[in-house]
Order: structure tokens, then C-alpha cells, then sequence
């Protein structure tokens, strides 16, 4: 579960350096700190990808890989292999998404920000990027209920 | 309808989305120490429902 929930601040908090990113953007026509913001931005997302990498890793160990290594542990019937399944889908699809997103604001950095094509008077690329990183972070406000806290009480 | 006002990103300061932030982390807590309370079947509702919030508030 400290997995989860340490994910869920780092991507809570990337959203936040992504919307000080955007208003850098619209605010300073230097680009440092728009810069700046970015970079914490992909580190938080890179960072997600290293704890979820580790808990994949925990998993494994664990044997919980439907099909591919699979224990029923004493008092999980048949449906706890169907919950691994869920897991391994959803999380692996949210993993490919948030990838996209870093790859998306590294474009940001790599290639309109170092040609000067963000500026204060046209943004709208970064503001498009800024709500594709929300979209990830909102699955992930659901999935954690779903995945971390379904079944604890 | 607009429920909530449009941010406009040339003039919007940063302490409402640092209070924003605060408060999806606060449910957050909220929400992970609910599923030790023994509320069974709600649970997933409470849970669910503070998610539904903390997709308002961003």
C-alpha cells in the first residue's frame, strides 16, 4: 500500500509543478522557470515509474503474475487471481500513458521551448500537454481507492 | 453551466493551487485511513466519493 500512496503524492505533486509550469509560460517571457517547473514535472513522473517499477518487482516476488506466476495464497479463492488481473491491466495501461506524458513535456523542453515557440502570447501547446498530465493523474485518483484500499476494513 | 470559474493562466497566482494540492493530499489520508475502519460495504462509497472530490477541487 506505501506504494501506492507514495505515488499518489508524487503524481498529486507533478500536477502542481505542471500548473506552475503553465503559468510561467503565460507569465514570464523568460523561459528559466517555465524551464524549471518542467524538469520537476518529468523527475516527479520518472520518479512514479521508479516506485511503480519497484512494486512490480515486490509483486513478482510475491508470485501474483496471472498466468505468467501465479500462487492462490490460504483464504483467497478463485477471485483474487481476477484482482491481480485488474492490477497488472490498469496500472500497466496508466504506466504507458504517464510514459507518453514524459515523453510529451521532455518534447516541450527538447524541442518548442528551445526554438523559443512558447511564449507568453502562445502557450496552448504546453496548456494541451499540462491536461494530458491531468488526465493521467485523475485515472490515478481512482485507481488508488480501486487498488490500495478496496477490501481493507 | 459554469459551476466553478475559468483559470486564466496570464493572471492566476500560485497559493490557490498550493491550498488545491493540500487538500487532495489531506483527503487522501482521509480516504487510506477509511479503509481501516471497518465501514464494509461504504468503504468504496466514502472512498469513492472523497476521489469524486479531490477531481472537483483540481
Amino acid at each position: 500500500m506505501w506504494c501506492g500512496t507514495l505515488n499518489f503524492v508524487i503524481l498529486v505533486t507533478s500536477s502542481l509543478t505542471m500548473v506552475f509550469a503553465i503559468n510561467a509560460a503565460a507569465q514570464d517571457p523568460r523561459p528559466n522557470r517555465m524551464v524549471g517547473w518542467l524538469i520537476v514535472t518529468a523527475v516527479l513522473g520518472c520518479a512514479f515509474l521508479v516506485v511503480k517499477g519497484y512494486e512490480y518487482y515486490l509483486d513478482v516476488q510475491d508470485k501474483v503474475v496471472p498466468v505468467v506466476d501465479f500462487e492462490i495464497k490460504p483464504g483467497e479463492g478463485s477471485a483474487g487471481e481476477l484482482f491481480w488481473v485488474f492490477y497488472w491491466v490498469a496500472t500497466g495501461l496508466h504506466a504507458i500513458h504517464l510514459t507518453v506524458g514524459i515523453g510529451l513535456v521532455l518534447y516541450m523542453l527538447l524541442g518548442r521551448i528551445r526554438r523559443g515557440r512558447i511564449t507568453p502570447s502562445y502557450f496552448a501547446p504546453l496548456e494541451v500537454v499540462g491536461i494530458y498530465w491531468s488526465f493521467v493523474d485523475t485515472v490515478w485518483l481512482f485507481l488508488y481507492p480501486c487498488i490500495y484500499l478496496v477490501g481493507r476494513s | 453551466m459554469m459551476i466553478w470559474p475559468e483559470v486564466d493562466a496570464r493572471r492566476a497566482r500560485a497559493l490557490p493551487f498550493v491550498i488545491a494540492w493540500i487538500v487532495i493530499l489531506l483527503t487522501a489520508g482521509v480516504s487510506a485511513w477509511s479503509a481501516f475502519l471497518g465501514l464494509g460495504i461504504w468503504a468504496p462509497v466514502v472512498q469513492f466519493g472523497i476521489a469524486a472530490i479531490q477531481n472537483r477541487v483540481r
